[in-house]
């Protein structure tokens, strides 16, 4: 068994302490995997981030993973994916904007118009903040479709609901944020 | 606003019907426009496809930097050791010299972002100024440069240290140690300030702590040079800590640092983080009282502490301090217990202010005021008078109120302050005039008055104040014994202290008497301790021990809100040990009692002062004089914060180094703090008190080993004066001030007046170790009268044993036998007797201590 399958388990088991060490090492496996990836892509390439957490999963749990095991890491994954992502947005809109603020809202993601990913990603990022305190389960279950790629059974474990529940939170997760982001 | 629950409810309810009947259905479920708007709009939104939202993820993946540099890869000089961080500013990691020429650990900072020549270059700019940043606070910058890929990165100093929050929480300093902390973290920013340097992320990751409470502070500058550079920049800030006008991209100074530390200070009063986000841009903080509710000290933090860390956060840079500096002044002036900035400050505020600054140091004598009160309610209860006791309280504080008020500096001549002295002196001044009508107040105030003068080293007002309450408290007008009780028990506290014992004893046998057959435990353990104390100054040590372990014992079952009482007594015992010459016990005592004081605070010091003295006396008693000399010069400094320089506890401390300096032969410095300790003891207990006649004697004892005899015998002879005025003839000190003169009459060959002192001294009666001295000097006055076989005689008579107190008998014991020797032409006895003594004086003050050199120079040929 690998040591994140270890961690993995003893976080299901109730210990909080072993996802601290579980999450800076998924954050880093993902980052390295990801920038790996783009010097080997085109310039152009495009690489949706479901795919570098798929591949983390094979590199860190292997190939024969418990389908528990597995739900559970594309959970976490897709936490620390949206936070590389959202890290990486951050420096960028920064940047861009030759010193602006590092973080944008809604209405400023908005008036951007969507020119710029890393703001997109960003409003994207405040959307869901802004869901999760109302309805806190469906965005959980959005973040591990988008960031994880996850499956409606996948989801269905590690939030410990049924999957027609799954469906409905992401059906109304779905809604709002195209709404929100429109 | 419409809840998100209620639009979700309504968008479960008809998302499955047909699109047609949708608009009917919600309807017929709602009759709020605004609710159906938004839950149609979600409607229409659901058709719309995915890649929407899923679209910029890719394309945002694609631009993430190549900055993967890993462990054992090179940059310039520096070999990567160990990754230690990955997150928001980019990597660190551990490094070392790759050429191997030394050993030296730093840490290599790679800036995330896409690597840009204009920044590498801006950096490269600031890193000039940022290298010129040395501070103790400040981890160093010494290199930085690009990585072949174009990628900045930054070489600083390497701390060994935890992240401030994680130091807290790991160590959880006491509030006094926070505020210490805070200071120097302040002292690091505001040093960066006056270079010019702005830190601009400000927060307690960026502030390592290593062991010992030591901050130091990283990433300055950085944040503003690896984006912009100019005044209105911003690249990296953390929303938690980010100052509003950083917030909204505005210029940003000083003032937002002066922010970013008053969010840490609430942080760190409050013991728990804010969790402040990018939305609270304009909303005001918490009062650290408020949100450290739960810590120990949370009602300390109201008031001041409050308003100085609202003033640093307020949300508009122009009411927050203008700099750093103007901040760590206030938390200071906290500190030193003066009126803060922060706080406008009415009079009330400023004379509060005041009462702690002045009584604080006089922990005790706050204590008393509180015990006064307290114990007024207690009686009442108890007496069913709960009304009339209330109101004596009531008013017994409001006279004290208004006599700090009538000391408003402000509205006496100049802007001089007060001295503590002065508003007792004012307080005591009003009961004679304002309540001469109200005996009971005016008793209740005399007791307070009384106590606070006793704290604050004022013996001779202590003790008339205390006379008359006690005397109004048991006259038949009152009848209040047991407040009378209180009274003699102080009173024969001070009297001891002022070495009177028997009349010490016999202020706490009328305290015992007072308080009845069947005292209340707390009572019966004052009464004991306060007898324990009056027997020690008698002399009687026995009987005091007994008392004083009897007090012991009823404290420690009170539990620990007696703690305080527990030290007091310790201390007690502690001091009767020592003089009977048990040094180990008394060592033993006095250390207990210091860490238990340790643990009670502000309020356990002046008495952690008397442990630390108690300790470096018994030292001294055991011979160990350097390790008694560090905590002599502790107790001298604590002594000084806590009483200020002018008092009898100051004079004590100097009385006791300069002994030490003294024994030691380090005559012009021990002649220096005797001589502050003589000013000290004339202006607070008087120049006929018997603590004046201390000092004056032991000046005498060192004038007399400096070979100024004369000098010595005049100083002899005031001590001595003295002390037969205030005291029993039967007293210790009066019986060593005689022998003390005695010594020096019969050096000087005055022995006529000798042998007249030596039957006074015999008519009174001597005790203990001052008869053994007496027989000594009766034999050397034989000997000088030329009569050796009578000196012999009486010399046999003396006889000593082993115990410390005797040890200083032996050495003149045998300088005696040998001079003997010597008068009867027995040179080789008198040599073997001189060289006996030698040894035994080296053992007790070292070699080279001036007794010692004294005897040599006898042996020299």
């Amino acid at each position: 068994m690998s040591e994140v399958t270890v961690l993995l388990r003893e976080w299901r088991g109730g210990d909080a302490r072993a996802m601290d060490q579980l999450l800076p090492l998924v954050y880093d496996t993902l980052r390295h995997m990801a920038s790996a990836r783009m010097r080997q892509a085109a310039p152009s390439a495009t690489l949706q981030p479901t795919a570098v957490v798929n591949e983390a999963l094979l590199r860190m749990l292997g190939r024969d993973a418990d389908w528990n095991d597995r739900a559970h890491f594309l959970a976490i994954a897709a936490l620390k994916m949206r936070a590389v992502l959202v890290d990486h947005a951050r420096a960028r809109a920064a940047e861009k904007r030759g010193g602006a603020p590092t973080f944008v809202t809604l209405s400023q993601a908005d008036l951007q118009g969507g020119t710029d990913a890393g703001v997109e990603v960003l409003g994207l990022h405040l959307a869901l903040e802004q869901l999760a305190d109302a309805e806190p389960r469906a965005a959980r279950a959005l973040e591990m479709a988008y960031f994880g790629g996850m499956e409606r059974d996948e989801i269905a474990v590690v939030l410990g609901v049924s999957v027609p529940t799954v469906d409905r939170d992401l059906r109304f997760a779905k809604a709002w944020l195209n709404k929100a982001l429109a | 606003m419409t809840s998100l629950q209620a639009v979700r409810r309504l968008f479960e309810a008809v998302c499955d019907l047909p699109a047609e009947q949708q608009a009917t259905a919600l309807h017929d479920l709602t009759d709020d426009p605004a609710l159906r708007a938004e839950v149609q709009a979600l409607l229409a939104a659901q058709t719309e496809a995915l890649g929407r939202a899923l679209g910029p993820l890719g394309e945002l993946m694609a631009s993430l930097p190549d900055t993967e540099l890993a462990e054992g890869e090179s940059l310039g000089q520096w070999r990567l050791v160990e990754r230690l961080a990955s997150g928001g500013m980019g990597t660190v990691f551990v490094a070392e010299r790759a050429d191997g020429l030394y050993r030296q650990r730093v840490a290599v900072k790679l800036l995330r972002g896409r690597p840009d020549p204009a920044v590498a270059e801006r950096l490269a700019v600031e890193r000039q100024i940022l290298a010129s940043l040395q501070h103790p606070g400040i981890a160093r910058l010494y290199d930085g440069g690009t990585t072949p890929a174009g990628q900045p990165y930054l070489v600083m100093e390497f701390i060994a240290g935890q992240p401030l929050d994680r130091y807290l929480a790991a160590r959880q300093p006491a509030l006094d140690e926070r505020i210490v902390l805070f200071l120097r973290i302040c002292r690091a920013v505001a040093h960066a300030h006056r270079q010019l340097v702005v830190h601009c992320d400000l927060k307690p990751g960026n502030v390592l702590v290593r062991d010992g409470g030591h901050p130091s502070l990283l990433d300055f500058g950085i944040a503003r040079a690896s984006a912009g550079g100019g005044e209105d920049a911003l690249g990296y800030c953390t929303p938690a800590y980010a100052a509003p006008e950083q917030l909204r991209g505005e210029r940003v100074g000083v003032a937002a640092d002066v922010f970013g530390l008053g969010v840490m200070l609430v942080e760190v009063l409050a013991d728990a983080a804010l969790g402040r986000s990018a939305a609270d841009v304009a909303t005001p903080l918490p009062a650290a009282s408020t949100h450290g509710r739960a810590t120990p000290w949370a009602r300390a933090l109201r008031g001041d502490l409050d308003a100085i860390a609202a003033r640093a956060t307020a949300l508009d840079p122009a009411a927050r301090y203008p700099t750093v500096d103007a901040l760590i002044d206030d938390l200071e002036r906290w500190q030193r217990h003066e009126p803060v900035a922060a706080r406008g400050g009415g009079r009330a505020y400023r004379s509060g202010r005041w009462l702690r600054r002045h009584w604080r140091g006089s922990a005790v004598a706050t204590l008393a005021l509180a015990a006064g009160v307290t114990f007024t309610w207690r009686l009442a209860e108890e007496r069913d008078r709960a009304e009339r006791a209330a109101t004596t309280a009531r008013q017994v504080s409001e006279l004290l109120v208004g006599a700090f008020d009538a000391a408003d500096p402000r509205r006496t001549a100049g802007s001089r302050e007060m001295s503590a002295r002065e508003v007792l002196d004012a307080s005591a001044r009003r009961i004679d005039g304002e309540l001469a009508t109200s005996p009971a107040i005016a008793a209740e105030l005399r007791l307070v008055l009384g106590r606070a003068y006793r704290s604050l080293g004022q013996p001779k007002q202590a003790e008339a104040l205390l006379r008359e309450a006690a005397a109004a408290f048991a006259s038949p007008a009152l009848d209040q014994p047991r407040q009378a009780a209180s009274a003699w028990s102080q009173l024969a506290t001070l009297l001891a202290n002022d070495r009177r014992g028997d009349e010490a004893v016999a202020a706490a046998r009328e305290a015992q008497r007072l308080r009845g057959p069947a005292p209340a435990p707390g009572e019966e353990a004052d009464t004991l301790n306060t007898l324990g104390i009056a027997l020690t100054a008698r002399g009687d040590l026995p009987a005091a021990e007994q008392a004083l372990r009897g007090a012991l014992a009823l404290r420690r079952a009170l539990g620990p809100d007696e703690a305080s009482s527990v030290v007091a007594t310790l201390n007690n015992l502690g001091r009767t040990q020592r003089l009977a010459g048990d040094a180990a016990a008394s060592e033993a005592s006095h250390r207990e009692a210091l860490a238990l004081a340790g643990s009670l605070g502000p309020v356990g010091q002046p008495m952690a002062q008397l442990s630390l003295d108690g300790i470096a006396r018994a030292l001294l008693l055991a011979g160990r004089r350097d390790e008694a000399w560090p905590v002599l010069e502790r107790s001298l400094a604590l002594a000084s914060t806590l009483y200020g320089p002018q008092s009898n506890a100051v004079a004590g401390a100097h009385n006791e180094l300069a002994n030490l300096l003294h024994d030691l032969g380090r005559w012009e410095e021990a002649r220096r703090h005797y001589q502050a300790s003589l000013e000290l003891e004339a202006a607070t207990a008087g120049e006929d008190s018997p603590r004046y006649a201390v000092v004056l004697n032991n000046l005498g004892s060192l004038a007399e080993d400096q070979g100024d005899l004369g000098q010595a015998e005049a100083l002899f002879r005031r001590s001595l004066a003295i002390r037969e005025a205030a005291l029993p003839a039967t007293d210790l000190s009066v019986q060593r001030s005689r022998l003390n003169l005695v010594r020096l009459l019969l050096r000087t060959g005055q022995l006529d007046e000798a042998g007249r002192r030596l039957a006074t001294a015999r008519a009174a009666a001597l005790t203990g170790n001052e008869a053994l001295r007496a027989g000594l000097f009766e034999a050397e006055l034989q000997l000088r009268l030329g009569a050796p076989a009578q000196a012999k005689a009486r010399l046999a008579g003396v006889v000593l044993d082993d115990s410390p107190g005797q040890r200083p008998l032996h050495v003149t014991r045998e300088l005696l036998r040998a001079d003997i020797a010597q008068a009867e032409g027995d040179l080789a006895a008198a040599r073997a007797g001189r060289e006996r003594a030698l040894a035994l004086q080296s053992a007790l003050t070292g070699a080279d201590s001036p007794a010692a050199r004294r005897i040599q120079a006898l042996l020299a040929p």
